[in-house]
């Protein structure tokens, strides 16, 4: 692993960190003295602080470090959690978050978040009882001297701790001469090798590296230039420096970061003479942290019993405790496998490829008739089904991830507005796509947002219409004949078809005369151009509509509607497909070429030779006009029509047209592949497909056709479409 | 008690391969201890110093005895500036003490 990648596992932990953190802090407003939470808040900054050091983040540390003092003193008892302190370290989180983000693009931070920063510091020292100093950083640990863990170590020398990586004598280091180098700068005062480290002979690769040091240094060298001895190795192997009288909490979290056990490493931390056995005593108290992060806890409860400090059953009801939140804790996280999700999407790639290519072999089968090849093809057919399912499933993730976060955006939001709102959420175990997931995280914000802000009225008329003072936002979600349906509702004021319908007209959307069913008025609010200057709050509006919502979810193939009862609530009811990769699709042919279109959009399909009416670019379907398209003349497709041809109707962006074709050739399952770029411009497809024949197929883009068609008859069509002004407004 | 493996020149990264199946050979055979001779070892670096330390390692899973006879100048600076000279001498006797 070289260091840009360990960098990278570090931003995502500490964004996994920062959201369990933030989950906690919702949590500790109902539970301020749950000791659990309040251990997962401090076990996320800890970490953090721990591993940003090894980075040698400073700014990270620095903050962290002040935070995770106020956490310790609300774990003694000291200072309580309260909503206030919750909302401070809300605001700690999304610093880090933000510091971390900044990390992440190679950004320095500037000067605003600096000091966003050095406040947030102020309001913690100012938790903490302690002035803010004036000019110390908070990393500079001779501030904090008055924590109660005791302060620093009272020794005149350097603490190195060094374990060479596996690779460092095949890259032609020696590790002796580290030690050497260091008997230039300074003088070591003792040196404990990790003999333990080194397997027996059998098991040795003479190649790899298992030696470590643990060295007692005294030197007037700066820590740069002891690091700098270090340079080399830096990358593969650990080394941390301690410079002489530093605060007991480091060399804890020194302990910490080592791989050896804790009281092996404090009883070196002894014999080095880095530390009197008081001051180790000190360091250990943090135990409890340590075994909840998921080391072996046995040998310190042993310690503890030996030293009479306390009684065996104590012991080992915490033990039984630790343990049973570290098997909870494994289930939950160990057994996950973070996978680079280019790797997943290629390996996608391929099963699509494979399937292509099998159900070509599968049609030469049968082209040849050979009985026992095809049914050595259907087999084969068959499990690359499963594979393909297998590999599509490792796509899929729970949508809990994104619900979670909006705890936070209703609480924030409750707060701004002055409302009093909770929200429900159900069905977070439903799993989709994760390219979904992250696409749904903007209109779902929307969504929940224009509930709290429009939707859920005032305490005081909430308490008139006899409904209970607090608002309830729910986000649902279940899957649904192959589709995830995810649920954004509210208990308010519902909508009022009567003022949507007028807003509708005046907004020159639908005529006065139009009959429109209760359904397509409230889908009126997904039009563009509804969403009007009145609507727009601070929360809300931000210049994005409805129609923003509309045609993200419809991006995502999916669809989006509304059902509202005035006085009750409104619910935005949002359907997707499983997966991106692969859809359900209709075949259709067009002379000698193949086009698809997503099965979910098909509405019907209308043998054409009944209803022919020549040369005209519309059908009276039932009384209704519907837009043609004639595919062949859309895309120039020689030759003649044949004497039949059929119409499927497709639905998408709330409007319906025609498509006409040639053939009609089933329902496909389908891999689809994105076009390549020279293509990008080209409106109206949205890919391709392989066939089994190796033919290629377009993906028609619907809605971008029916926009299209759409424009082209408003501008050609003026006068008829004043006559059927519905058709241009087929919702459903 | 069999004779001491003899070891000459280099004990280092270059070595240590050879050494490792040597080593492997003398254990086996060695009985309840084994003595280096070590007189003829020209250069040490930190894998050879590793190759010793698991060599005792190896030796003590057997219950065997390791001792280092007549250590030249560069191996023992290199085992004191490690601070590993202690392990090997469990069982020094005068005349195997190392030759400093």
């Amino acid at each position: 692993m070289n260091l840009d990648e360990a960098l990278l596992a570090f931003i995502t932990e500490s964004k996994d960190l920062l959201d369990r953190m933030e989950e906690a802090l919702l949590q500790i407003e109902q539970h301020p003295d749950d000791a659990e939470i309040i251990n997962a808040i401090f076990r996320a900054a800890h970490t953090i602080k721990g591993s940003a050091g090894i980075f040698g983040l400073s700014g990270i540390v620095a903050f962290t470090h002040v935070a995770e003092n106020v956490l310790d003193e609300v774990r003694k008892g000291h200072i309580r959690f309260d909503a206030d302190l919750a909302n401070l370290f809300l605001a700690v989180g999304d610093h880090i978050h933000a510091l971390i983000g900044l990390l992440a693009d190679g950004h320095e931070a500037d000067a605003a978040r600096l000091a966003h920063g050095a406040a947030l510091v102020e309001r913690l020292e100012a938790v903490l009882g302690h002035p803010a100093a004036a000019d110390a950083t908070p990393a500079d640990t001779r501030t904090l001297t008055e924590t109660p863990e005791g302060g620093c170590a009272d020794t005149e020398h350097w603490h190195i701790s060094l374990r060479f990586g596996r690779d460092t004598i095949r890259e032609g280091f020696d590790p002796l001469s580290f030690v050497r180098y260091l008997t230039t700068l300074g003088e070591i005062a003792h040196i404990v090798t990790l003999t333990d480290n080194v397997p027996a002979l059998s098991d040795l690769d003479p190649d790899e590296c298992h030696l470590g040091f643990e060295i007692r240094f005294r030197s007037d060298a700066d820590k740069a230039a002891i690091e700098g001895a270090f340079e080399f190795v830096q990358a593969d192997s650990f080394v941390r420096i301690l410079p002489p009288r530093s605060h007991i909490r480091d060399y804890k979290a020194l302990i910490d970061a080592l791989p050896e056990s804790e009281l092996k490493l404090g009883e070196i931390l002894l014999r080095c003479g880095t530390l009197t056995r008081a001051e180790l005593d000190a360091a250990l108290d943090d135990q409890t942290v340590a075994s909840l992060e998921g080391r072996p806890v046995e040998p310190l409860g042993a310690l503890l019993v030996e030293r009479a400090q306390v009684h065996p059953e104590v012991v080992n009801a915490a033990l039984a405790k630790q343990s049973k939140v570290r098997e909870a804790s494994r289930g939950t996280d160990t057994n996950l496998l973070r996978v680079d999700a280019a790797k997943l999407d290629h390996l996608i790639d391929l099963v699509g490829e494979l399937i292509i290519a099998g159900a070509g072999a599968h049609l030469v089968a049968r082209g040849h008739k050979a009985k026992d090849l095809m049914q050595a093809t259907s087999a084969v057919m068959r499990l690359m089904e499963e594979v393909r399912d297998s590999a599509l499933n490792l796509r899929m993730v729970q949508i809990a991830g994104t619900f979670n976060r909006f705890q936070r955006v209703v609480r924030d939001v409750s707060q701004e507005l002055g409302k009093d709102i909770a929200l429900q959420i159900s069905g977070a175990e439903t799993e989709l796509d994760k390219t979904v997931v992250e696409k749904l995280a903007d209109p779902l914000t929307h969504l929940v947002r224009n509930a709290m802000d429009h939707g859920i009225e005032g305490a005081e008329r909430r308490a008139a219409a006899g409904k209970p003072v607090q608002g309830t936002v729910r986000l649902h979600a279940f899957h649904e004949a192959g589709q995830v349906v995810i649920e954004v509702s509210d208990d308010g004021g519902g909508l009022s078809k009567e003022r949507i319908l007028s807003k509708g007209i005046e907004r020159g959307l639908v005529t006065p005369d139009a009959a429109l069913s209760d359904k397509e008025i409230y889908n009126l609010v997904f039009q563009p151009g509804f969403s009007t200057a009145e609507q727009i709050s601070k929360l809300s509006g931000r210049g994005v509509g409805m129609d923003v919502v509309k045609r993200a979810i419809n991006a995502l193939r999916g669809t989006i509607d509304l059902r509202s009862t005035e006085g009750v609530g409104t619910t935005v009811c949002i359907r997707l497909p499983l997966t991106l990769a692969i859809i359900d699709g209709f075949l259709m042919g067009v002379g000698k070429s193949a086009y698809v279109v997503p099965l979910s959009m098909v509405v019907e399909c209308i043998e054409m030779s009944r209803l022919q009416t020549d040369g005209k670019d519309w059908l009276d379907l039932r009384g209704e006009v519907l837009p043609l398209v004639r595919l062949r003349e859309l895309y120039n497709i020689a030759g003649d029509p044949g004497r039949r041809q059929n119409v499927v109707v497709v639905q998408g962006s709330g409007k319906r047209v025609g498509l006409v074709v040639d053939q009609l050739m089933g329902e496909l399952q389908t891999v689809i592949k994105p076009l390549g770029k020279v293509f990008q411009q080209v409106r109206g497809i949205g890919g391709f497909t392989i066939l089994g024949n190796g033919s290629v197929a377009l993906l028609l883009d619907v809605p971008n056709l029916v926009t299209q068609v759409a424009d082209a008859n408003a501008r050609s069509l003026g006068e008829e479409a004043h006559n059927a002004p519905s058709s241009l407004l087929h919702t459903s | 008690m069999s004779k001491p493996l003899v070891i000459e020149g280099e004990l280092t990264v270059f070595t240590a391969h050879a050494l490792k199946a040597q080593l492997m050979q003398a254990l086996a055979d060695a009985g309840p201890a084994l003595q280096l001779e070590l007189s003829g070892v020209s250069e040490v670096d930190g894998a050879g110093v590793q190759l010793l330390l698991a060599t005792l390692r190896e030796a003590r899973q057997r219950g065997a005895a390791l001792d280092l006879i007549a250590a030249p100048p560069q191996l023992t600076e290199a085992l004191r500036l490690i601070d590993v000279a202690g392990e090997f001498a469990g069982r020094a006797t005068p005349e195997t003490e190392p030759v400093a």
